[in-house]
Order: structure tokens, then C-alpha cells, then sequence
């Protein structure tokens, strides 16, 4: 070990070493021993919930609507085909004067994202030409079976289904 | 006739004896892994379990009945009667080191007289180091018949990391043996009872702490690495070693050797404290006299055990090569001119009386201060890390 | 014209060497170097519209289009990668295309698979400079229920209406007006009705013509892709067929320039979803109540417990492989102990039988032979309806410079580059016969192309050999489903043996005896019309129905029934359930195109490969595979573990058909014998007497887009092509029969009657009326007796009548 000793304390070398060794030890155990009696960084979710930034997108995606109610999403399969985890899938059909779902020629008629793939990295989000798709903050999205991971579409437009502690469902009352 | 030449009384209290201590062992385990795990979630800026009972007592219990549900899983390649056996052979020598440990002096029931101490052996500290090198069979056997690759692996660098420091060990009750010059336990802690003659020492009693802080520490040091804790549990970090020789253990059989590793704490611990605390020394009260030792015995005890959880959250672990060279080349060496500096003291005349008090004594105070000091001073880099947040 | 020999040029300082008058855009690819471009298509005349595919040549004045522009000895070429201006007049084409074409890539069906979006990215400017307001269309325009223009995104490249007229010759579609607003249009009120419309969608660069079939269907990242046969018709068009989740969602042309260029016909192109149709067979069934699913270790022994001892007959379709046609084959010969097979329905014409044995045993003729033909005599066949790439090869052949003769009762769509010889049905041998002096003329440049349908007319298909083999011409029979060709090779026939050897030559027969290790029946057996007439009197005890439907497929709709009825056991082997289900005694679940690995034969005789796409649906198997298990649970083991056993043993007996010489004269029997009539075959199967009054010959052929099993679940595609049905008749007899145009008429034969709506046209002979074989509530084999040819009588409907 050819360690610079030339800066040490007068007591470091002592005892060939080993008392500067002890000294240090016990440096060592005064730091955890006196953060007994700080405080804790812990927080006690869920009784209680830090909020995030509101832009922070680590949650659902949000499928948007024009202000005059028609969805901006074309069903162009750009997100799906961005998606570096295949979470993906639509499927793309015809507007109609009776039944017009979006702007233009083309809707989603399926729009499913499996929560069990995505990663929210955002890559859909950048990718899609109408900013129809993005993601937001709520992160909550527990389920019990591998069907309930894919979100379909009534769950990710626009107004979407409350989830997790949100107000309206049965964690958060 | 022979059922009658039988004295039952003296069988049943010794039955009771056991059954007590046992029982008190077990639940001595479920408090030590709380505290563990409460003390070091404390010292790391985290609160530790806190749902599972008031405070997260109940935490152990909880652990337990999970394990309890979980499946079994035994490879197809794993020797099965060794591989069942394993985990009741790394619990039982820690259970047996307990009989040989004096809680207090002694209770009178039913005329006669009980000692808190399920037999005191002749040789006291010999059934502790037997016991010792029994629990070396429990982690081979558990490695070799699991047959797979790392819990050989883990089983081997710990059975082979338990008997070098073994050695140390041994060292370091040698040196007390030779302090108190028996080898029986009740009588060692009857030796650290005395009190000094020096006259401004005499209220210090003569706990083998203060006239033999080597040989203590050695002792402890030893100890770690015998019952693989942290700085010293390479054999079972899951980076290293996957978890080492229980790798391939899984629901009941884990729990046993989770909790056969907290007994070999508390086993070590106590014959620390036994050996080197003054045992069940501490002052004493007329009412209800057969308690006071006890509980000094069990507040020595649970020093020693935070002591030895706050080893765990502050040093980092040894690599196994460090680990061996440490026991080898320094512990053992240590150990050995301590015991030579021991005998020196006691066998010559001259340094026979107050010069042999003032070395063993002088060394003990220096090595302390050296490690207390700090403690209340901290350490330049620490303060400027805190002073930042 | 003299050949000017070989040219040496040098494009980006390489030096490639090419046939006299290649393009330098061909030469280019040949070098690896590809020279970007739009309505340069190497199957069309170049026309240089787009101005993508610059190059400068060193000497020239301006940059030129190397589409357009032939090799020439030591000429020095520079594309894009080697010469500045060349990148820049390249770049500022795209820049000018892009200018209108509007920012639809999220929405357009081509996005991913666009050549302007790869060579916008490639060579193009990378930003626009275009700020003002692009023109607009309404649109999609919906040409026909199959193809959908989209204006705003047309480059102009042309190359859709340079297919219709070079190609096809369907010239529905047209380049209107000039400048900006110049569009591809079509005339008011028509429908795009053409049966190759679906290639202008695939040769397209942009997505302004889109199949309304797959109109959102799917991304390219979705679709999984393979290489298929088309499993229509015997053209044996190369398919990539590509499915999202395992559901076929199009068809597109592989390019194969010796089979199909790079063209499908639009049944071929979307008529594909007959594989995913919820009437699937999935698993065998075995009627006890009614159908049950079992397993095919229960179906196949109740199968081989009828057929024990028992006299058996097999009846076969037309989509089987090579390898099922021959695994049949060999199971009717060795299980069954039996020769009546017969894959053809309809055709029973004996003499035909050495024709037939020359079509089994050699490929006579190729795509390339009729492209570089000098005349090409065209008996009994409407190409377009039957073998629609044939049709687009004549085509070719006739801009080439070939001369055409149509001989068909109706007129074909052939009509405009051809000479049509109209004739009555039957007597399509006998004019053919007057143009012996131009065939004799060609010599083996000529050919002659036999249409399936002469053996339904006795002698007619040996005499056509006869007469190509006399004049020199090459000659072909033709077949018309994809497995005709395969199954006739295979002998699934009851005069042939596989490879072509004859039932009743001995040592042809021998030859197959020693293969398969079993001694065989040596007289032929009955041909279709007679199994089912013996099933019909109960001389059959079980019926094997393997991919067929008699009730639509035989011209005797009468006798079909009857023989269903009456047959004590019927074993289908088919994929979908629909068809005969109501009749079946056991139904045993075949794998369809998509999901078998095998070989079509087209009528060239060209064996392709077919790979399976996705596993099979179900419990659902190969043929082959059906009958080999079959054959080991009646105890008589084929042998057949693996596709590699089959090849093997095909292999053998196929090359190894030590026949003699087949297609010269000389080897034959002689055009003046007479073929003996084989016993219990059966002769040709006269009309029964016609009704008085009848003086009118009826006959029917399916059209391309009918009412057929393989165009089920193709909605838009029969919305676009599928005719209602009609009867069409003569002017000359609509006039003396008081027949108009448009109105219902009855038609009387002796099988029956039909009130069918008549079309006077004089595209057909004089004497005949057509009525097409299988349109939407009406099949004409209720009309017929046996033949697709019979004698009929038309007369306005009674209610048409007492109207006046």
C-alpha cells in the first residue's frame, strides 16, 4: 500500500499505524451513531403522498382531444411503432360524416397500451405528429391480472377513469 | 422403588431450565432481528418495519409465518437425508453453546438451590469452542448437499473463513483463562466480581474488559467472523455468492438457518459478556434479588448486540482474501502476543502486583480512548459531508 | 435485324457491360448503383415524366433522364454519388414533387412502405421552401369498391395508365389536364372494372391509388411477411403474403419475370380471406346424430372400417399440392385397391388421354415461350377469365409483334390485339384446323394454347396436338385450378398412373408396381361422371370428396345431388366445413395454401415452392399427411414420415418415366387410330334428346370473380367484378327468338330450366348462348346434364310474354 502519509495527523502513526487506524474506525462509527438522532428521509406513503411536478412523466398516457371534442389521435401507429417495448397496439379505421371520431380521415378504433411493457421512456410521445399521446403523472397504476395491464382506450382518453389514491376510487375515497 | 429413589423435583427444575432458557433464546431471536433492523434502518436515514405490530415488532413473526407458506424448493441434484439435516446442524450447536452460560447466581425453589444456568460444566469454555466448531458442519453440509455451484462455493469460504477464526478465537480466551485460571464459567464471572485494591480504582470492579481490552477484542473480532456477520459475511452476500451456502433453501429450512446465525449472535455475545462484562455483575438490590443480575445481564447483552448491529451498519465488508490475510496475519499473531504478554505478567515475579495491572490496564486505556475520542469529536471529512446537506 | 453485340460503359468510374439498347438506369442497378426515380418501371415503355433518375453524360449538353435513354459503346455516366449537379437537379425534383403533395404520411396507407418517403430521405432536400397554400382534391375517390384515388398525393408518374394500356389493355383510368391540376381521372359513372386494377395499387410509388381492402389495415412493422403461390388459378403467380396476428390482411405480387413479371390478377390479389372464414374445419368429425368433433385416431378408423373390402371412390379438387395430389394417388392404388380417381369434373373425353399423358410427363411450354412467340393460335381458352396472367402474356406477346388467333365461341378480351375466330362450342378443333398453312408458316415459333375445356368435346384435344405436332408449333393443354397440373402428374386419374405411365400398359404400370411394392388394378376406372353415377347406385361404398364441391363443380347438378344422397358414406377432406357439411359422414380438417409446405405445378409444369406462413389452424394438417395416417390405420403404411419421403419417391417416378417420346407425331399411335375404348371408363356422355324446339347450344364456364368457395369473405372484391348472371345470345337469334337486350328470358335444357336476364352482344357465336357457371343465385350445372356443353331452348319469360 503506497498511500501518501505525509499529510497526516501527528497521532496517525502512531503505534506503527494501528492507533491512527483504531482513531479512524472510530471516526467511522461517531457518523452512523450520531445519525440515530437525526431525522429520518422516510415518507410514509400512502398515508402520506408527495406530490410530483406536474409535467413529470412517469405515469399513464393521455390520449387528447381537440377544444371542440374531437380526439387528436389519427390511429397513425407511429407510437407503436416508436416503442422500443412493443407496449403498443392500434389499430386504424375510417371516419364517416355519421360517426367522425377525428379531425381528418383516420381514427383509432383500438388504441391499447400494455403497462406491463412500457417503460415511459416518451418515445411515443415524440413521436406522434398530433401530440395526441402524452404522458402524465399518475404513476398509480397497480393491477391483478395480465389483461388488466393493457390500458385500453376508454381508459387512456381523455376525460380517463380516476386510478390508484386518486379522489373517485376506492383507495382514495 | 427406583421410581422413588428418582428425585423428581431435581429433574423437573432442571426440565425447567431448559424449557425457560430455550424459550427466552427464541424470543431473545425475534427482538434481536428487530432491533437489528430498526438500529441499522436508524443509523442509514430510514424508519425499518413499522406496520407489522406497534413499531414493527412483530416483524420476525411476520417474516416467520411468511416463510413458513413458501415453497420448498429442493434441486434434483441435492443429497436429501444431508440436505434436511443441514439446517437443524447449523442450529443445534448454537442452541447448545446456551447451556453452558450463567444468567444470574441462583434462585431457591422449593429448597433447593437453582442456578440460572442450565449446567455449569468444568469445562466451561471448552464446550463454547466445541460448540463452536460443531456449527462449521451445519454450513458444510448445507453447501455440499445442495449440489450447486455456489452454495458450494459460499460453503466452502465459510466453513474454511469460521475455523481460521476459530484460532483467534480460542486466543482470546486463552488469554482470559489464563487471567482467571479456570475454566468454569460461573467461576469466571465470580473472578470479575473482585474489585481492584489500587486505592482510587476499587469501585471499578475487575471486569476483564478493562484488564484485558486486547484479548476482547480479539475475542469479538473473532466472534464476527465465526458467525459470518457483517464486516466479515462475504460467504453470504448476495452479490458475491448469490447467498452463499442457504442458497438453495428456501421457506422453513431458511428460516432455520436465519435464525441459527441470530442465535450464534446471541450466543456469542453472552460469552462475551460472560467473559469479558462481568457476567450478571452490577448492583444489586434486597427486594426481588434474584432479578437485578439477570437484567444486568441482559442489559450487558444488549449492549454488546447493538455494539455489534452498529458494527454491521458502519463497516463494509471484508473481500475474502483481506478477510483470510486479517485472521491469519494479524488476529492470530495478536492474539499470540497477547497471551505471551498475559502469561509474561502473571508468571514473572517481577511484574507480578501493580506493573502487571499497569500494562494490561495501560494497553486497555489507550486502545479505548483511541477508539472513543473520536466519537465525540467525529472526523474533519465527516463534518464538511454533514455540513453540506 | 442484326444482333449489335454486347456494350461497354462506365457509370461512377465502373465499368459494367450490357445487352445493346438497356437503359442506363438498368445498366446502373446491375452495378449495385441505384438511380432514384418514379415512372421508371422496367415491364413498362420508359417516359420519362417524373425527371427523378438524372444522370450526366459526359458530352451531353443537358443531364439526362437514364430512363429513358439506351447504352451507347464507352459512354461515362455519373449519378448522384459521383457529380454535384446531378445531387442538385436530383434534390430539387423531389423538392418540386413535395411541394403539393400534401403532409399526409400518419394517415396514408403507404407510409413506411413509400418509395418517396425513402427517397425524399435519401436524395431529397431535407426542408421545404414552400410556404404558400398546396393544392387541393376532394378525396379518397373511391375508382371502384377496390381501389381509392387520392389526387393530392399523385406524382404524375403515369405508370398507372401506362399498366392499363400496355399492359392490361383495360384503359379505364387517364392523365386529364395540364399543369397543377393535372390528375388521373376516369369517366363519369364508370367504375374502375377491371380484373388487374389491383396492380396499378401495387406499382403506385405513392399512396394515391390504395386497396380499399387494406385501407388502415395495418403498418409494415406489423405485418408479418412470406413468400407464397397463389392457390387460385394454374397460373402459379409468385405471392408475398403478409399477415398482422396471424390473419392474412393482403396479397401483393412477387416479381418472377419467368412466371408472373410482376403481376396479379385481382381475385389472386383479394380474394385471400377464405383461410380465416369462421367455417374453418378445426378438428375431423364423424356423424353420429349430427357432426361431432373427434379425434383423428376415432375419425380414421371409422374411415378405413368402411372402406374395408369395400369398393371405394375418390374424387379430388383442383387446389390440392403435388405432394397431396400424389399422396392421394398412391392411397387410392394401395389402400383402396382402386383406379376410379379423377380430379377433372366434367371432362370425360377418352382420347384425350394421350394428350393428357403428355401434359403429365414434360413441360412443353413457358410464360417465356408464348412472350417470344411469332403467332399464337389460342383454342377454346378466355385467358382472361381462366388464366388471367396467360392473358397478360399474349398481350406482351402481341406488342412484341406476335400474331394472335382467339378460336372461342365468345368473344375475349383478347378482342382488340388478336383475330377472333368465332365458332360453335365443339367445334373449336375443327376451325383451328383451317389455320394449319400459319402454323406450318412459324414453325416452333408458333404455339398452341389449348384451352381445358376441348376435352369436354370428344377427340378435340388429341387433334390439337395432333395438329401443332404435324405443323412443327409447340403445343400445350392447359389446366386451369392451381392443382390440375400436380394432380394429373400425380395420376389422380383413372386411366394414369403418376408420371404419366398409362393403367393400362404394362410396363408403365410396372414400373410403378415395383416403386410402391404392390401389384395394381389394370383396368382404368371410372372417370368422375361415372363415380358418381356408381355412387349414386349405391356401387360405391364410400365416397371420398377430398377439396371438391359436385353439387357446384360437375356439370350435372341432378346427378351430384343424387350420388350425395345416395352414396352409404361420404369422406370429406377440404378446408372449410360450408360446403358439404349437410352430406358429409366424415369430415377430415385439411390445411389450406397458407398453412402447407408443397409444391404447385403451374401449367407450365413449373413445380414452385409453397411455404407454410403460419401453423396450421386447430388440428388441421397437410393432405398428405391426412392420407398417410389413413393408410397405416387400414394397414397398408405409404411410408410417407417427412415431405422428404414424398420428394423422394415423386422424384423417382416422375424423372425417371421412361415414356418414350412425348409430343412428336411419329411416337404416337397415329393420328388415324383409333384409341381402344378402355372398359367400364365409359364413352363420351351424349346431351340426353333436347327438348322440341330447342335449337340453341348452351355453355358455361366459371368467370374469374364467381361465386366460388376460395373468393369467400371477399366482399369488395365481388362488389367490383362480380357479374350478375346472364344468358347471352346472338343479335340473330335474339331478333328471331324476340329476345331484347336487357330482359328476362327462359332457358330450357333438358336438366332444366332458368329465368335469367339475357344480353344480346354479338361477341358470341351465332347459334350459341353463354351462361356464366356460377354467379349469385344462379348455377348452371342446374341446366346441364354431364357436359358443359348441351342443347338448349330460349324463349322470352311468360310474364316478359303476356307483358308483349
Amino acid at each position: 500500500m503506497n498511500v501518501d502519509r505525509t499529510s497526516e495527523q501527528w497521532w496517525a502513526r502512531l503505534g506503527g499505524g494501528l492507533v491512527g487506524g483504531l482513531v479512524r474506525i472510530g471516526q467511522g462509527f461517531s457518523v452512523t451513531f450520531r445519525q440515530i438522532f437525526r431525522p429520518d428521509v422516510t415518507k410514509q406513503y400512502p398515508r402520506t403522498i408527495p406530490p410530483l411536478a406536474p409535467r413529470a412523466h412517469v405515469g399513464r398516457h393521455l390520449l387528447n382531444r381537440h377544444e371542440n371534442g374531437l380526439e387528436k389521435c389519427i390511429g397513425c401507429e407511429l407510437c407503436a411503432w416508436a416503442c422500443p417495448a412493443d407496449a403498443i397496439y392500434v389499430e386504424g379505421a375510417d371516419n364517416s360524416e355519421e360517426h367522425r371520431v377525428s379531425a381528418g380521415e383516420r381514427y383509432a378504433k383500438v388504441y391499447q397500451i400494455n403497462y406491463l411493457r412500457c417503460i415511459m421512456c416518451g418515445l411515443c410521445v415524440e413521436a406522434c405528429p398530433t401530440r395526441a399521446l402524452t404522458l402524465t403523472n399518475n404513476y398509480e397504476l397497480a393491477f391483478e391480472s395480465r389483461e388488466d395491464a393493457i390500458f385500453e382506450k376508454w381508459q387512456l382518453l381523455d376525460p380517463p377513469p380516476p386510478l390508484g389514491t386518486a379522489p373517485g376510487t376506492e383507495e382514495g375515497k | 422403588m427406583i421410581l422413588a429413589a428418582i428425585d423428581w423435583v431435581e429433574w423437573a427444575l432442571m426440565v425447567g431450565r431448559v424449557v425457560v432458557i430455550f424459550a427466552a433464546l427464541l424470543v431473545s431471536v425475534m427482538l434481536v432481528i428487530w432491533i437489528e433492523r430498526k438500529v441499522v434502518a436508524d443509523m442509514q436515514m430510514r424508519v425499518g418495519p413499522n406496520r407489522a405490530g406497534p413499531a414493527g415488532i412483530l416483524i420476525t413473526l411476520a417474516d416467520g409465518i411468511k416463510l413458513f407458506f413458501k415453497e420448498g424448493v429442493m434441486p434434483v441434484t441435492a443429497d436429501a437425508p444431508v440436505y434436511l439435516i443441514a439446517p437443524i446442524a447449523s442450529m443445534v450447536p448454537a442452541m447448545l453453546a446456551f447451556a453452558v452460560i450463567p444468567f444470574g447466581p441462583g434462585i431457591t425453589l422449593f429448597g433447593r438451590h437453582v442456578p440460572f444456568q442450565i449446567s455449569d460444566l468444568d469445562v466451561g469454555i471448552l464446550w463454547i469452542l466445541a460448540m463452536a466448531s460443531l456449527a462449521v458442519y451445519g454450513v458444510v453440509l448445507a453447501g455440499w448437499s445442495s449440489g450447486s455451484n455456489y452454495p458450494l462455493l459460499g460453503a466452502i469460504r465459510s466453513s474454511a473463513q469460521m475455523i481460521s477464526y476459530e484460532v483467534g478465537m480460542s486466543l482470546g480466551l486463552v488469554a482470559v483463562l489464563l487471567t482467571c485460571g479456570t475454566l468454569t464459567m460461573s467461576q469466571i464471572v465470580a473472578v470479575q466480581g473482585r474489585h481492584f485494591h489500587v486505592t482510587w480504582l476499587t469501585w471499578l470492579p475487575k471486569w476483564n474488559l478493562f484488564v484485558q481490552l486486547p484479548a476482547f477484542l480479539i475475542y469479538m473480532t473473532a466472534a464476527l467472523a465465526e458467525t459470518n456477520r457483517p464486516p466479515f459475511d462475504l460467504p453470504e452476500a448476495e452479490t458475491e455468492l448469490v447467498a452463499g451456502y442457504h442458497t438453495e433453501y428456501s421457506g422453513i429450512k431458511f428460516a432455520m438457518f436465519f435464525l441459527a446465525e441470530y442465535m450464534h449472535t446471541i450466543t456469542v455475545s453472552a460469552v462475551g459478556v460472560t467473559l469479558f462484562l462481568g457476567g450478571w455483575h452490577g448492583p444489586q438490590f434486597h427486594a426481588v434479588a434474584w432479578l437485578w443480575p439477570l437484567l444486568w445481564f441482559l442489559v450487558k447483552l444488549y449492549v454488546v448486540i447493538f455494539a455489534l448491529v452498529w458494527v454491521r451498519a458502519t463497516l463494509p465488508r471484508f473481500r475474502y482474501d483481506r478477510l483470510m490475510a486479517f485472521g491469519w496475519k494479524f488476529l492470530i499473531p495478536a492474539g499470540l502476543v497477547w497471551v505471551l504478554v498475559t502469561a509474561a505478567s502473571i508468571e514473572l515475579p517481577a511484574i507480578r502486583g501493580n506493573l502487571n495491572a499497569a500494562i494490561l490496564i495501560g494497553s486497555g486505556t489507550v486502545i479505548l480512548l483511541a477508539l472513543l475520542w473520536p466519537l465525540f469529536t467525529g472526523s474533519p471529512q465527516a463534518r464538511a459531508l454533514e455540513g453540506q446537506r | 435485324m442484326s444482333d449489335p453485340g454486347p456494350v461497354t460503359l462506365t457509370i461512377d468510374g465502373k465499368e459494367v457491360t450490357v445487352r445493346a439498347g438497356t437503359l442506363i438506369i438498368r445498366a446502373a442497378e446491375e452495378l449495385g448503383i441505384e438511380i432514384p426515380r418514379f415512372c421508371d418501371h422496367p415491364l413498362l415503355d420508359p417516359v420519362a415524366a417524373c425527371r427523378q433518375c438524372y444522370v450526366k453524360v459526359e458530352g451531353q449538353r443537358k443531364l439526362m433522364t437514364s430512363c429513358s435513354t439506351p447504352v451507347a459503346d464507352g459512354m461515362v455516366v455519373f449519378t448522384q454519388f459521383t457529380d454535384e449537379e446531378v445531387k442538385k437537379a436530383q434534390t430539387s425534383v423531389l423538392e418540386f414533387l413535395l411541394i403539393n403533395h400534401p403532409l399526409d404520411c400518419p394517415v396514408c396507407d403507404r407510409g413506411g412502405e413509400c418509395p418517396l418517403q425513402d427517397q425524399a430521405l435519401a436524395f431529397g432536400p431535407g426542408e421545404s421552401r414552400y410556404v404558400e397554400a398546396k393544392r387541393t382534391y376532394r378525396k379518397p375517390l373511391p375508382l371502384s369498391p377496390l381501389v381509392a384515388l387520392d389526387r393530392e398525393r399523385c406524382v404524375l408518374c403515369a405508370r398507372c395508365t401506362r399498366f392499363c394500356d400496355q399492359i392490361s389493355g383495360d384503359r379505364f383510368i387517364e392523365l386529364f389536364d395540364r399543369g397543377a391540376a393535372e390528375q388521373v381521372s376516369i369517366a363519369p359513372g364508370e367504375d374502375f372494372r377491371s380484373p388487374f386494377s389491383g396492380n396499378t395499387i401495387q406499382i403506385c410509388p405513392v399512396g394515391a391509388l390504395t386497396a380499399r381492402t387494406y385501407r388502415f389495415a395495418a403498418r409494415p412493422f406489423d405485418l408479418v411477411t412470406a413468400d407464397s403461390i397463389c392457390p387460385h388459378c394454374a397460373c402459379g403467380c409468385n405471392l408475398r403474403v403478409d399477415l398482422r396476428r396471424g390473419e392474412v390482411v393482403r396479397h401483393l405480387a412477387r416479381d418472377n419475370v419467368e412466371v408472373n413479371d410482376a403481376w396479379l390478377c385481382d381475385k389472386g390479389r383479394f380474394a385471400f380471406s377464405f383461410s380465416d372464414r369462421p367455417d374453418r374445419l378445426t378438428t375431423p368429425l364423424l356423424r353420429e346424430r349430427g357432426l361431432e368433433p373427434v379425434s383423428f385416431a376415432e375419425a380414421l378408423s371409422a374411415i378405413a372400417g368402411w372402406c374395408r373390402g369395400k369398393p371405394v371412390g375418390v374424387l379430388a379438387g383442383g387446389r390440392l399440392s403435388d405432394e397431396d395430389a400424389y399422396a392421394l394417388s398412391k392411397l387410392a392404388r394401395t389402400t383402396f385397391k382402386t383406379n376410379d380417381v379423377d380430379h377433372r369434373l366434367g371432362s370425360s373425353d377418352v382420347s384425350a388421354v394421350e394428350a393428357e399423358t403428355g401434359m403429365a410427363a414434360a413441360n412443353p411450354v413457358t410464360y417465356r415461350d408464348v412472350e417470344r412467340a411469332r403467332l399464337i393460335l389460342v383454342v377454346g381458352l378466355d385467358a382472361e377469365n381462366e388464366l388471367p396472367i396467360l392473358h397478360l402474356r399474349i398481350r406482351k406477346a402481341s406488342r412484341r409483334g406476335a400474331k394472335v388467333f382467339v378460336i372461342h365461341p365468345r368473344r375475349t378480351r383478347l378482342w382488340d390485339v388478336a383475330e377472333h375466330r368465332s365458332c360453335l362450342p365443339g367445334e373449336e378443333a375443327a376451325t383451328a384446323t383451317s389455320l394449319r398453312a400459319e402454323l406450318a408458316g412459324a414453325g416452333a415459333e408458333a404455339v398452341v394454347l389449348a384451352g381445358p375445356r376441348l376435352l369436354q368435346s370428344p377427340g378435340a384435344a388429341q387433334a390439337m396436338a395432333t395438329l401443332a405436332a404435324e405443323t412443327g408449333a409447340r403445343f400445350v393443354l392447359l389446366c386451369r385450378r392451381a392443382g390440375d397440373r400436380g394432380a394429373l402428374r400425380a395420376g389422380l386419374h383413372p386411366a394414369l398412373l403418376p408420371g404419366g405411365r398409362r393403367v393400362e400398359e404394362d410396363d408403365e404400370r410396372a414400373a410403378v408396381e415395383v416403386g410402391w411394392g404392390t401389384l395394381l388394378p389394370h383396368e382404368p376406372g371410372r372417370d368422375a361422371a361415372r363415380i358418381l353415377e356408381a355412387a349414386a347406385h349405391r356401387e360405391i361404398e364410400v365416397l371420398f370428396l377430398v377439396g371438391v364441391d359436385p353439387l357446384r363443380d360437375f356439370p350435372d347438378a341432378t346427378l351430384a345431388r343424387r350420388a350425395l344422397e345416395n352414396a352409404p358414406f361420404k369422406v370429406v377432406v377440404d378446408a372449410s366445413a360450408e360446403a358439404m357439411s349437410s352430406y358429409a359422414d366424415a369430415m377430415l380438417p385439411a390445411a389450406p395454401y397458407l398453412e402447407k409446405d408443397g409444391h404447385y405445378t403451374d401449367w407450365e409444369g413449373r413445380a414452385q415452392r409453397l411455404r407454410a406462413v403460419r401453423p396450421p389452424k386447430g388440428l388441421a394438417r397437410s393432405e398428405w399427411e391426412i392420407f398417410q395416417e389413413l393408410s397405416e390405420t387400414a394397414g397398408a403404411d405409404m411410408g410417407f414420415r417427412s415431405l422428404d419421403d414424398l420428394h423422394e419417391e415423386m422424384a423417382n417416378l416422375y424423372q425417371s418415366a421412361a415414356l418414350g417420346v412425348r409430343g412428336g407425331p411419329a411416337e404416337r399411335r397415329g393420328s388415324g387410330d383409333q384409341p381402344t375404348q378402355p372398359s367400364g371408363a365409359g364413352g363420351t356422355r351424349h346431351p340426353e334428346k333436347p327438348p322440341a324446339g330447342s335449337e340453341l347450344i348452351l355453355f358455361s364456364y366459371p368467370l374469374l370473380i364467381d361465386e366460388g368457395r376460395l373468393s369467400d369473405g371477399a366482399d369488395l372484391l365481388r362488389d367490383a367484378l362480380e357479374e350478375r348472371p346472364f344468358v347471352e345470345i346472338h343479335p340473330a337469334d335474339a331478333e328471331r327468338l324476340g329476345v331484347a337486350d336487357g330482359r328476362p328470358v327462359r332457358l330450357q335444357t333438358a336438366a332444366g330450366r332458368a329465368e335469367l336476364p339475357a344480353r344480346v352482344t354479338d361477341g358470341i357465336a351465332e347459334g350459341a348462348v353463354f351462361v356464366p357457371w356460377n354467379q349469385p343465385g344462379f348455377a348452371a350445372n342446374t341446366l346441364l346434364s354431364g357436359s358443359a356443353i348441351t342443347a338448349a331452348s330460349v324463349e322470352p319469360s311468360a310474364a316478359e310474354a303476356s307483358a308483349g
